[in-house]
């Protein structure tokens, strides 16, 4: 059991507990790494502005700019654009899957931790073990709206275009 | 789960840890090793023991990168359509799309790993989920409810906002510090061979049980399902809806509500608290603009 002597650390603990953390806004000059599948890096700050390119998942970038909510990123490679700070993790993104690019971000410890290593392979396992079919899924991801019908949706319904726009 | 580590110095620690990791603080093992190694309550195997165990439990539960968030919300969406088939109406499951979709992009997390995608599902069932990974989907029943387009926005608005706050993961972080504490990743194993995707593959099926029991039986805690209205609030404004739909379409859960069936009644608290918390009087929406488009989409359902 607990022994007595154990409880003032217990207590500064919770206590030092509370103080939580705080997420911090990207600056001019901060890395970051991309956070989606394949970032949409855009002409100009907006969800809905024209695609000049794309970004893997994990790529590092740099911020160079910040306006309307969004930020101007340019890539290790050169390439440039605008995308939304949610398309950003600050903190170094581990890949999972199999790999050089693996190797390249992380010991296979850190890989497990970053996530526990879910991925593909274990996706496979878990659909195979308990009989899942991923294919409506698939489906439902492939049928997402299109963004020019977003723009349509929002103009015909008299709502707000997203920031920047 | 197969349980490597059964080391009984830890408990106290183990304790502390649960706690500690509970309220959710980065750092907070180290600092609570280096205090207690300062003030003689442990030695100084026993705080690397904090400090290392600190860090690694700490990490998994703080670190699931937006591959693994989304790789757990699609098995999420496995299981929610295993169970409901999907509404066959090409044109409604469009409508659907597009208003998550705008909606979606007025939230504060509009970049998700595979973004947003929406789903009508065949039952009379009044319900709603979201997945980790962006899946959303509401059945036939509870989108019958909504008698404009903003009273169904403010639906999918609710369920945006828990994708937004994390809640779905954070149904394994609360329910799974044990499992934090005792899995692979603890013991530093080499994840090489079939034992060890064996074993990441038993923690992943439970995560997926932790949140779809919360999704079906057990529900988000009254907190997390304010959090969604007031996300859902902020969403529904910058889209330029009425945010008082959500009260309105409460209400008429509220007609609705049966505690004993199945559906949003086991899982959420009463409509009735929910808007006396909003705190924003049931109004009906007068645009003639999206008037004809939702009642096209209501006749499909």
């Amino acid at each position: 059991m607990l022994r007595i002597r154990t409880l003032p650390v217990l207590f500064l603990v919770l206590a030092v507990a509370g103080a939580g953390s705080v997420a911090l806004a990207f600056e001019r000059g901060d890395p970051g790494d991309v956070a989606v599948r394949s970032a949409e890096l855009r002409e100009a700050p907006g969800h809905l502005t024209a695609i000049r390119g794309h970004l893997d998942y994990g790529t590092r970038v740099e911020v160079r700019d910040r306006r309307e909510g969004f930020l101007r990123v340019r890539s290790e490679a050169g390439e440039e654009g605008w995308l939304h700070p949610s398309a950003l993790s600050r903190d170094p993104v581990i890949l999972t899957g199999d790999g050089d690019d693996v190797e390249r971000d992380a010991d296979r410890d850190e890989i497990a931790l970053a996530g526990r290593g879910f991925n593909e392979e274990v996706e496979e396992r878990y659909r195979s073990e308990r009989g899942l079919s991923f294919a409506p899924v698939d489906r439902m991801e492939a049928g997402g709206a299109d963004p020019e019908d977003l723009r349509a949706f929002l103009e015909q319904g008299e709502l707000h275009l997203p920031g920047g726009e | 789960m197969r349980v490597r580590n059964g080391s009984c110095l830890l408990l106290p620690v183990f304790l502390v840890l649960s706690l500690a990791l509970l309220a959710g603080c980065r750092g907070v093992a180290s600092v609570g090793a280096e205090l207690g190694t300062r003030t003689g309550v442990l030695d100084a195997r026993q705080a690397e023991s904090l400090r290392q165990t600190g860090e690694l439990a700490e990490r998994s539960m703080e670190d699931f990168t937006p591959e693994q968030e989304y790789f757990i919300g699609r098995a999420v969406a496995a299981r929610v359509l295993e169970d409901y088939a999907v509404l066959d109406d090409p044109a409604a499951q469009a409508y659907l799309n597009n208003l998550g979709g705008v909606l979606a992009l007025h939230s504060e997390r509009p970049s998700l790993y595979q973004g947003y995608s929406f789903r009508l599902l065949d039952s009379d069932e009044l319900n709603a989920f979201a997945t980790p990974g962006g899946h959303i989907f509401i059945t036939r029943g509870m989108a019958r409810l909504a008698q404009t387009e903003d009273e169904l926005a403010a639906i999918l608005a609710h369920e945006i906002a828990h994708v937004q706050e994390r809640h779905g993961l954070q149904a394994i972080r609360s329910s799974r510090v044990t499992a934090a504490l005792t899995s692979a990743a603890l013991t530093g194993a080499q994840l090489a061979g079939d034992d060890d995707l064996r074993e990441l593959t038993d923690i992943f099926e439970d995560s997926i049980d932790d949140i779809t029991r919360t999704l079906f039986v057990n529900g988000y805690s009254r907190e997390f399902e304010r959090e969604a209205d007031d996300g859902a609030v902020a969403i529904l404004e910058r889209t330029g809806y009425r945010p008082e739909a959500l009260s309105r379409v409460l209400e008429r859960m509220d007609d609705e509500w049966d505690p004993q069936g199945p559906g949003f009644a086991r899982t959420h608290p009463s409509p009735s608290s929910r808007i006396a918390e909003l705190g924003l009087e049931p109004a009906d929406s007068r645009s003639e603009a999206r008037a004809e488009r939702f009642s096209r989409f209501r006749a499909a359902l």
